[in-house]
This record gives structure tokens, sequence and C-alpha cells, in this order.
């Protein structure tokens, strides 16, 4: 696609240099300029509650990947665990660790359709919203626990070069280079290049290596292109990552010591072309984007130094977005919004699971000659390719709309939109193998009774389809305070696609394996290989209120959510290799929100947010126990940040300012099951910074973690073995940015 | 579903022909059954496998039954019976039934015998097999005959499971194991086949067939009784789940039986066999 050149929505006022340091923080909207085209030009102005992060917070807080702003925002969080592709994202007690994700992504408006994209490094970023709450009527699938916006630096809004360089802990350095540029009034150009590597924290102690490498470079190109009629920006991205991931220690053992090769390749690239113009007073955009995922998991998945099985996940797929979006008012009273989205995904994905010696003895030999000791059987090779096939197309459209109504100080807003989407998914599971049975006499001796083949060749489709209707409905009431406040209520209805869970046929061809030996199938592929729509309906009332000129600004909401058809991810039976997604039945989560910035003088700045959140399994029976009343695991009950910065102004040549920073992040106490067995109690991390700066370049010395907390960010059960992974140990480093 | 399939000889029957004797309005089915016979003059039961043929014409709501080979009495020669014409009709609760409307002499050995003569005659088509009831006299003595299915397949119900060595312990029960009997009255055996046998938490399910048990006819249906079975999976010998105790009756559409398996758990089941009616 050309490029061509995006105008910004709507400046309010332009932002000094000056403004930008003290609008240091997790800041409102009122001064930044707006590239958000279905949204508010002010957030804060809005029945949402929301939450900001400039560029200086992002570069302040080291905020490198998405992961970076969990618990900055209240209720939100995002655990460091496994690999790139492990994006798991959980708001209000919403959440998903495989599969369809609760939070949607957005970058420049474009919408990331796979959750295993969302984590990349951030760099040269605008701004990042995180609206929390059903987004699902304007931004549809997906977006039942909220939206995460990025903007990326525009270069008609900002010219020059731009060099990163920064070194920490664990042999961890990242360099990256970007150019801005007005190629004239109305074009501009941008190109950016980076390079990441770190050689990890975690050691595998079977081969005295650590297993959290990364290797990774980034790149994009923007051009942004304004004529005057018509505004168009294309942005194209590619990201190549290489890492090993998953130090995933064992209980039992406390170490990390798995034989099998683990890693996470990864090469993906996307454009995005957005185009607005006038149609009369009709504001029309079109977002447009094709993206492209080309990766490969390769697993020890019983992450032991036993050869029980390994996974592969190999997958190219290619999606296509299209948003047609019409903007309009009628007198200073109403306003209107409506859309049409539609997309398509394609998917291959080659999913062979391999059984290693142990894992032919223990899961299947060992199950098997357990119940008939008189006629053994021995599996003729000592691996067995249980080899998964999958191709899956799905598509949507959808059709929304959206009214404000004004009245005085009050503003009424309903929309609704109608979504229809479709997945069709074949497949083919084979497996060619075969084992010997024996007989065993009396005298202990064992003859060949017979040999029995193992030849499965399944091929099959399934489909599904989903036609939702998702209506919302709020109420703003602007209180008659100097500074913008008000306070709202808002009713709106979420949605999590449905899908299937190809990581289970490998459990259903093990089985069919099983049945040809005599025992039972224990699964119905058309019941566990698919799982239904998550289905929530969130009420909400809050408020922003600014006070003494704004330097004190505070949010506050109460939420409370009703989920049924829960998808949760769970591990089957002990002895079985993959996990399956279940719709748990109904949950309900309720809580409270609280954020407040203060600048109490024109040097220091205070943040501060909290979360709650008790989210409870209404119902919930598995089948084999009940887990009705129990917390829903790996959804935090308590989210908290407090940050504080003071700059110290030197005026000289060589140096502006000192800017000093310490935050606290928390979060806990989770659950990591449904029996709410075993959980992470509440821990905090306490980060510091010093930032030399000047106009042209700035050193930071930072440290995270500085206390050196010991806590874990993941924990599962896997054939009856409890494995967790730690957080991050306490790390230090140096960022310097120059910017000519 | 079930209704669905068992209504759709009933769709066929509006469906209009101009020649009656279209074979696309006919079907005709042969099935290998078992008969229970009772000598009305003493009481004596008997049991042989039979097979069965009948022709149904859906234009005219009529059925033809033809039993090529049946022997009354133990000592008789086998002759062929058939019967033409009979009325078909159906409900939502019993499907598709027949019934002689009077006593008639049936065709024997290809024509109509005055020393046969049929009392009465009913009976439904089910899994295209016939249930039937008649009563006939012949030279031989008056029997009645009871036709069912030799492939009998009971779902569900209930299964309840106690283990014998923890009396303590809370009945294990079930309710999605399925039962097939096979019945082969020549060898007076019967086997049972369940797919999914799991009669404790931790037993992992398996396809067990108990072969050998013993089949014995009464007024009312079948005896099936049966100690020391070893259980069999894809044709290997299961010595750890032997199977006790077995006792059993089929009548008409319930099967009850129980057994005690490993020595440990003591199995009952009740179940319905696959019916039409809901």
């Amino acid at each position: 696609m050309l490029s061509t050149i995006v105008n910004i929505h709507a400046f309010a006022s332009p932002v000094t240099d000056n403004q930008f340091n003290r609008i240091d923080s997790i800041l409102s909207l009122k001064e930044v300029s707006i590239t958000a085209i279905k949204q508010g030009s002010n957030l804060q102005n809005e029945a949402i509650s929301s939450t900001t992060l400039s560029s200086k917070n992002i570069e302040r807080l080291n905020i490198n990947s998405t992961n970076g702003i969990s618990e900055i925002v209240p209720n939100f969080y995002i655990p460091e665990y496994g690999s790139r592709m492990t994006s798991s994202i959980y708001v209000r007690g919403l959440g998903a660790r495989i599969d369809q994700p609760v939070v949607g992504l957005n970058v420049d408006n474009i919408p990331i359709l796979n959750k295993d994209n969302y984590d990349f490094n951030l760099l040269d970023i605008s701004r990042i919203e995180m609206l929390r709450g059903s987004q699902s009527t304007l931004f549809g699938r997906n977006t039942m626990g909220g939206l995460i916006n990025i903007y990326t630096l525009s270069p008609l809004n900002y010219q020059g070069l731009r060099i990163l360089a920064q070194y920490s802990s664990g042999n961890t350095y990242q360099a990256a280079v970007s150019y801005y540029t007005k190629i004239n009034d109305n074009l501009g150009f941008s190109i950016l290049g980076s390079y990441y590597s770190t050689d990890g924290f975690f050691k595998n102690i079977y081969n005295n290596e650590n297993c959290d490498w990364e290797h990774s470079g980034n790149g994009r190109i923007k051009l942004s292109w304004n004529p005057g009629k018509v505004k168009v920006e294309n942005t194209f991205s590619f990201s190549i990552s290489r890492q090993g991931g998953y130090p995933y220690e064992y209980v039992e053992t406390k170490e990390i010591n798995y034989n099998d090769t683990c890693f996470y390749r990864r090469n993906n690239f996307n454009d995005g072309l957005t185009i607005r113009w006038n149609i009369k007073d009709i504001e029309m955009s079109s977002i447009s984007s094709f993206q492209y995922l080309d990766d490969n998991m390769t697993l020890d998945q019983d992450f032991l130094p036993i050869p029980y099985f390994t996974l592969t996940q190999s997958r190219k797929e290619y999606a296509l977005t299209q948003d047609l979006i019409a903007k309009g008012k009628v007198g200073n009273k109403y306003k209107w919004l409506g859309g049409l989205f539609g997309f398509y995904k394609d998917t291959d994905m080659n999913a062979p699971v391999t059984f290693l010696d142990a894992g032919i003895e223990k899961l299947i030999e060992h199950n098997r000659n357990d119940i008939n000791p008189n006629y053994p059987i021995r599996w003729d090779e000592r691996e067995l390719l249980l080899n998964s096939i999958f191709n899956n197309t799905s598509f949507g459209i959808a059709a929304y709309h959206q009214s404000d109504y004004k009245i005085g100080r009050w503003k009424f807003s309903a929309g609704i939109r109608f979504d229809y989407e479709k997945s069709i998914l074949k497949y083919n599971s084979n497996c060619d193998s075969g084992y010997t049975i024996y007989k065993v006499d009396d005298d202990k001796s064992a003859e060949v009774f017979r040999n029995d083949p193992v030849i499965i060749d399944d091929s099959g489709s399934l489909s599904k389809s989903f036609l939702q209707i998702l209506p919302k409905f709020s109420v703003l009431y602007n209180l008659p305070m100097q500074s913008p406040s008000n306070i709202f209520m808002s009713i709106s209805k979420g949605y999590k696609a449905g899908g299937f869970n190809t990581q289970m046929f490998s459990d259903v061809l093990q089985q069919k394996i099983m049945s040809i030996m005599g025992l039972s199938a224990k699964y119905n592929v058309d019941d566990i290989v698919g799982y239904k729509p998550e289905i929530s309906w969130t009420y909400e009332v809050g408020t922003h209120i600014e006070c003494l000129d704004r330097k004190i600004q505070t949010d506050i909401s109460l939420f409370y959510i009703d989920c049924t058809n829960q998808q949760l991810t769970v591990f089957p039976d002990g002895t079985t290799t993959g996990r399956i997604m279940t719709n748990a039945g109904k949950s309900r989560s309720l809580g409270a929100e609280i954020a407040i910035k203060m600048l109490p003088t024109k040097h220091c700045e205070l943040n501060a947010s909290y979360g709650y959140t008790n989210a409870k399994f209404n119902e919930f029976n598995n089948g084999k126990s009940d887990f009705s009343g129990n917390y829903v695991p790996y959804a935090p009950q308590n989210t908290l940040f407090v940050g504080t910065v003071y700059t110290l102004d030197i005026n000289a040549d060589w140096l502006e300012n000192i800017i000093f920073d310490a935050n606290v992040r928390g979060v806990g106490r989770i659950y990591w099951d449904e029996a709410n067995t075993i959980a992470q109690p509440f821990y905090a991390l306490l980060g510091i910074s010093v930032k030399f700066a000047h106009k042209k370049f700035s050193l930071q010395l930072w440290g995270e973690n500085i206390t050196g907390t010991k806590y874990n960010t993941f924990y599962f059960v896997s054939m009856s073995n409890a494995f967790l992974q730690r957080g991050n140990k306490a790390r230090f480093g140096a960022t310097l940015r120059i910017t000519i | 579903m079930k209704k669905l399939l068992f209504f759709l000889p009933l769709v066929l029957l509006f469906l209009t022909s101009c020649e009656s004797s279209d074979p696309k309005n006919e079907v005709t089915v042969n099935a290998f059954q078992v008969n229970r016979i009772i000598n009305t003059a003493d009481n004596s039961i008997r049991m042989t496998n039979c097979q069965y043929a009948y022709r149904v014409d859906y234009i005219t709501a009529t059925i033809d039954i033809t039993i090529p080979s049946l022997k009354l009495a133990e000592t008789d020669e086998s002759v062929s019976f058939a019967v033409t014409g009979l009325k078909l009709s159906s409900s939502s609760k019993t499907g598709l039934t027949y019934k002689a409307s009077a006593p008639f002499t049936p065709v024997i050995n290809g024509k109509e015998d005055s020393k046969y003569s049929v009392t009465s005659l009913s009976g439904i088509i089910f899994n295209n097999e016939l249930k039937l009831n008649l009563e006939i006299s012949s030279p031989s003595g008056t029997f009645k005959v009871f036709a069912s299915e030799s492939d009998a397949i009971y779902s569900f119900g209930n299964t309840v499971i106690t283990n014998l060595r923890d009396v303590n312990a809370d009945p294990f029960k079930r309710e999605d194991i399925a039962y097939v009997f096979s019945l082969d009255p020549s060898k007076k055996t019967a086997s049972l086949f369940i797919a999914n046998a799991k009669f404790a938490t931790l037993m992992p399910e398996i396809a067990m067939t108990f072969s050998g048990l013993t089949l014995e006819p009464t007024a009312t249906g079948y005896k099936i009784t049966g100690t020391d079975v070893i259980p069999t999976s894809n044709n290997i010998p299961y010595q750890k789940y032997i199977i006790t105790d077995f006792n059993g009756t089929l009548e008409n559409d319930k099967v009850n039986f129980s057994f005690v398996c490993a020595g440990t758990f003591k199995v009952d089941v009740t179940a319905t066999m696959n019916s039409v009616t809901e």
C-alpha cells in the first residue's frame, strides 16, 4: 500500500515540551492530540473507566512491552510467563490463557486479531489507552473486558532522529533508531528499526543453560499524508522473535530441569491503512489491515528431565480486517456513529505430539498393563507420533451504531452491534504404529500373543457460527464544577468468541489409541474440541473528578459483571497431554477501582491506582468436582500502583533537570486452581529510577523489583505434576535516549 | 432423532405414487431373530434362532410376514409360515404396529393349511426387526411364539456399583452405560457387551464382553446367569475383572441384572431397551 498522511483529529491546544515534562504522568487527554476514531476526543468526558499513559510515562516506567502496563491500570493484570505467545490478560476477573482474549488490542486503530501477537516491543509510542469494561458494541469480538489502544508517533507531529540504547541485568540490551521527517507540509515519513537481546535469568539445570533467552528485531515504516480533504496513514510493521522461553520450575524439586527442546519462533508483519474523509458533514473513516503470522512453538511438554512427550505447534496465519465508520451530528445535542466491520482469518497449523520412551511406558503401556497384567503390551517403537493438521477459517461481519444525546448537563448514550461470525475447522489426525501383546504364564514366562497395528487416519470438518447482539447504554452527568468532572453509569454486553481448541486433538487421538486397545474412548470430538462464546453483562458506575485547577484528578468506579459460559482453561485427567477449554457455567465479578493523580507542586507528582475484584463462580461443575462459590483462578483480587516523581531543575547548558521516580506495583491474591487450594499471596515490587535529562538526550538509571521480592507469575498442573514460573528477579539497567 | 427415524416410514406412507407396485413404496427386510415358544399344553418353553422376513407396503399400509423355517415343537419338521396383508398402524408411543383383526388360516409351506390356525398375531416393527406375539394351533398342539431381536440394546438406565470391601463408601452411580445383549438360543448362551464399563472412580473405561453366559427362556422373557466368566476386551482376556454371580432377566423392554466384578464391585443394573417412546 502506498503511503499517505493522516492528520490528527483535533488539537485542543498544542503541547509544549515543558508541558510534556510536567504532564509526566498517567494523564488526562485534554491537552493531548487525539487519533482515536470511535471514541470521544477526551476519554475523561466519556462514561468509560480508562487509563492513559503518555510517552514520557512509558519511557520513565521502562515499559518495553504490553506486560509493562500491568498493575499500573487498576484491575488490569498481564503476567509475564512462558513466551511472547502467552499474552494472558486479566481484567476485572475476566481473562484467558489460550485461544480468544477478553481484551482487544488496537495499534493505530488497527485491531490485532491474534492474541499471540499482543506481546511485542513498544518503541516510539505516543500513548497507550486502556479502556476497562465491555467495549464490544463498538469494537466487537474479544473486547468484553476492555480494549488497549496503542498509538505510535506520527511523522506529521514529530520530526527528528531518535536513538535508544539500553543495557540491563542478564546481559540484556536493546538498540533502536528511528527517523521522522516531513517530506513536505502534507507528507510525513518515518522509519524505525530495533534489536533486543537477553541471555535470560533462569537456568535449565539439565543443560546448564539459560532457557529464557531472546533475540528479536522490529521495524516500522509509517507514511502520513494530509493533503486537506483526505487524510491517509499507512503503517507497516514487522517483528522477528526467537526465544527459548518456558522457564517452568517443577514444584517438587524447585528446579527448572527438562531435557527436550523448548523454543518459540515468531515472524509477523502487519500493514494498516487508515483513510479519513468527509462527505458533507459526515466524517468517514476506513481502517483496513493485513496481518500475517508465522510461528512455531516447540515444547518439552512434560517439563521434566524424562523423555515423556514433546509438542510442536507450527502455524501460518493471515488475516484481513476492514472497518468502515461514519460519524455525524445534528445540532449541538445529538451525535451518532455507525459502522460496518468485517474480518477474514485463515490459519494452517501442524501440531504433532511425540510420545517418547518414558511417555509410552507411563502413559500408555502402564495404563493398559495395570488393568491386564496377564496380557501386557509393549509398543513396537519407542517413539509414537500423533500427528494433527488443521485448517481453521473464520470470518465475520458486524454492523454497529451508537447515538449520544445531550440535555443540559446530561449525556445519554445508546449503542447496539449485530455481530455474526463463523469458524470452520478442517482436521486430520493420524498415527501409524503398533504394539505387541504378550501372554504371561503362571511361571512368569511371556510369549507373543498377538501383534496389533495402530493405524489412524481421521479427517473431518467442524463448524460453528455465532450471532450476537451487543447493546450498551450509559448516562453521564457533568458536575457543576470548574474543572471537567462527571459521574456516569453504564450497562453493556460483552462477548468473547467461541471456537475450537486444537490442542485437544492430540488427546482425542490418544484416546482413540486406547479404544483400539480395548479401553473405552473418553472424549467425543465434537463435544470437547469446540467451545461456546462467553457472554457478559457489565454494570458500572463511576466518576471522573478534577479539582484544584487539575492538580488533583480522581477516577473511581464500581462494577458488577455477570458472565455466562465462561471459558476456562483446565488440564484434563492427569495423564493427558494438552489443555482444554471448557465453558464453566456462570461466574460473577464485582469490584472497585480508584486512580488518583496529584500535582502538589510543579516539581512533584503522585500517581496511585488500586483495583479490587471479587470474582467467583456461580456455577461450575466439571463433572468431577463442584467449584461453585470458589474464586475464579488466575484473576488477581487486588492490583496496586503507587508512583511518585520529583523533578529537580538544574537549568544548565549540559543538564536541564534530574527526575527521580519511585514506584510500587502490587498484585494478589491470585488463586491458581478452581479448587482454590493454592494461591499467590499479595506481593509488591519496588522500582526506582533517576533520569538525567537534557533537551537532546537523557540517561536513565533504573531498577525494578530492587528488593528482590520472590513471587510466582504462573502455576499449572500437568500429568499430576505441578509447575510454576518465578517472577522476575531484581533488575538494574541504564537507558540512553538521544533525540536530534 | 429417534422419533425422526421412526416416523420416516410414516412419511413415506403419505407419498403418492401411481404405481402401487413401485419398489420405492415397499421395503423388504430379512432379520435373524430369536423365538421363545411356549407349549400351552404343558407350559414347556423352548427357544430357537429364527429368521424373519417382512415386506411393508407404504401405499396400502400393510405388512406381509414370512417365517421361512418355523419349528413349533421340538419334534416337528420345520415349516414355512406366511401371512399377508396385515394392517399397519402407528402412534407416537408405540411406533409401527400390526395386528390380525381376526383368527385366520396361515399359509404353510406355500398354501393355506387348515390344520393350522392363528388365534392372534400382533407386534411392532422395532429397529428393522419384528417383535411378534403369535398364538397358533398346529397338529402338534397350541403354541405361543414370542419373537424378539437377537441383539438387544439396553441403554443407560441406572447402574449402581457397591464396593463390597468398603461398606461405608457411597455407591458409585452411573447413567451413561449402554448394555448390548446378544442371544444365541442354539447354544443356549448369551453375551453382554459394555462399551464403557467403569465400576469405580479410578478404573479406566474398558470395552468389555462377557461371553458364555447361560441363557434360559422363561414364561415372560429370558433368564441369564453365569459365574467365573472372564471378560474380554479386543479379544484379550481380562482375568483381573473376572465376573461372578451374574443374574439377570430380559422381559419385554426391560432388563435387570447384577454381577460381581473382580470380587469387589457389586453391579446392579436396571435399564430399558432402546425405544422410540419418550
